[in-house]
């Protein structure tokens, strides 16, 4: 590790080009009463590096994360900056969905609360909803009446669903499974933080089960991100329709899901937090029975401590529903990001 | 009359120096090399450039640099200049640069270091207070980006 800070510490060189390298490292500690474990304490270290190059008009971007239970590429991406403010990506990315997920992803430190919102909990790890993706994206902005207009528009190689849940597919192979996303976003002032967007997916799943033959998820939905002063607001709204096959039967369902998340600076060093998570249509849905995990309702309530621009301690409780009944968690967790 | 007029003043005068709670006006400016070929930006402009965005000519010549060197100037910046705390700043431009690959502004907290990089680089730009700009002759104040009264 000594040796990548070395190689790759933020260096800008005279002509324009530069590299940055941001590393993330955390360690947590949870107790919950879903698992079957009983509040036996569970661990967990990760740590997510991520590393940015660009020279003349080319840009790479790349994310790997490390944890106790897995190993993830998160991204890896070669852009093409065609004009000012447009790009043309190869590569894995984050899909675009909601503010959440290409602001925060695996980057702990920025995003706060201990925990994700439900709905958007990653794909390698219980979620169910495809948040990385594989292939083209064009990605730009345009000023639009004093504010931005922000787009990203993908096509990806599939996600496939399997035993453990979703994960990228291996090779290319459009025929069978593909992501195809669009999103839109607009900052009424462009040295504002706040943004309001609508996005839209469809994926053909590559099924590794046997009991499911095809599985087609159609995603809709709005989110913001408002920030008033001291309280910052992130929230989300999800419209899922499922259709599975199997053996020759059709079914589909729908259902909503969503978030309301507050932050807010207690004091220079103290942030408090809460988030409500509700689901609609959820409990009869045959694909998210397929996830032991996932919430049907959750509250949350948190607060962060900054020790410095670096490190943070959060602590944050649970009150989760289940299809099964209801669950309780609490956990503590360091946070923090070099250089 | 007149004697008493100017006692009054001065007395006036006396204690607004030593009962004014160490008030004290400043300007508040942003600096290049006096080589640079930069011109005069909007505040909003600085604002942009300081959130590791375009300015809004969408040019990216401007290499905005951080300067700590003195915490109040650097709370003054964020306060009357960009409007956030430094722990949503500096959490902001790490966002940015973790989402978009962005080049991360550099940030000085020793004055000597940042005129350094001032003198060597013709693009860049950073803030100070307008009494540190005006005497050192290396440097050109393209702008006053603030200016009032600070507690110190």
């Amino acid at each position: 590790m000594a040796l990548l800070f070395v190689m790759a510490a933020p260096v800008a060189y005279a002509n324009g080009d530069y590299r940055e390298l941001l590393f993330f490292p955390s360690a947590h500690a949870e107790y919950s009463t879903h698992g079957g474990d009983g509040m036996a304490p569970r661990p967990g270290l990760a740590a997510d590096v991520f590393f940015a190059s660009s020279s003349n008009k080319f840009r790479i971007l790349t994310e790997a994360l490390a944890a106790t239970d897995d190993v993830h590429l998160e991204r890896a991406q070669i852009g093409f900056e065609f004009s000012p403010k447009q790009f043309l990506w190869l590569g894995r990315f984050h899909s675009p969905l909601d503010y959440w997920n290409t602001h925060y992803n695996h980057a702990g430190f920025l995003q706060g609360s201990v925990h994700r919102p439900n709905i958007i909990e990653y794909d390698g790890h219980g979620g169910t909803l495809p948040t990385h993706a594989s292939g083209l994206l064009l990605a730009g902005e345009r000023n639009l009446g004093g504010g931005i207009l922000a787009y990203d528009l993908l096509l990806g190689n599939g996600t496939k669903l399997t035993e453990k849940g979703l994960g990228p597919v291996g090779k290319i192979s459009l025929g069978e499974t593909s992501n195809l996303f669009a999103r839109a976003s607009f900052r009424p002032d462009d040295t504002s933080l706040t943004q309001y967007g609508v996005f839209a997916g469809q994926t053909n799943f590559a099924t590794q089960l046997a009991s499911l033959d095809d599985v087609k998820q159609f995603i809709g939905g709005v989110y913001a991100y408002k920030v008033w002063l001291s309280l910052r607001i992130t929230t989300a709204g999800f419209f899922l329709n499922n259709a599975l096959t199997t053996g020759g039967t059709h079914s589909t369902s729908r259902l909503l899901a969503g978030y309301l998340h507050a932050d807010y600076e207690l004091t220079s060093q103290w942030t408090g937090y809460m988030r409500y998570e509700d689901t609609l249509g959820a409990r009869d849905d045959g694909y998210l029975a397929l996830f032991s995990d996932f919430a049907l309702r959750r509250g949350v309530v948190g607060a962060r401590f900054d020790i410095n621009p670096h490190h943070a301690i959060s602590l944050e409780t649970a009150v989760i529903q289940m299809p099964g009944g209801m669950s309780h968690s609490a956990a503590i967790q360091w946070s923090a990001v070099y250089p | 009359m007149k004697r008493r007029a100017l006692l009054f003043t001065g007395l006036l005068l006396l204690m607004n120096t030593s009962f004014g709670g160490g008030s004290n006006h400043r300007q508040l400016v942003l600096v290049a090399t006096a080589r640079a070929p930069i011109a005069a930006m909007s505040n909003s402009d600085v604002r942009r450039i300081y959130l590791g965005l375009r300015d809004s000519t969408g040019s990216q010549r401007s290499v905005p640099l951080g300067n700590r060197s003195d915490p109040l100037l650097y709370e003054v910046f964020l306060q009357k200049v960009i409007f956030m705390s430094a722990r949503n700043y500096e959490r902001q431009i790490i966002s940015h640069v973790y989402q978009t690959g962005n080049q991360r502004i550099v940030m000085y907290d020793s004055k000597g270091d940042l005129l350094q990089h001032l003198a060597n680089d013709p693009d860049s730009v950073s803030y100070m207070w307008a009494t540190d700009g005006k005497v050192d002759s290396n440097l050109r104040i393209l702008q006053v980006i603030w200016e009032g009264n600070v507690e110190e």
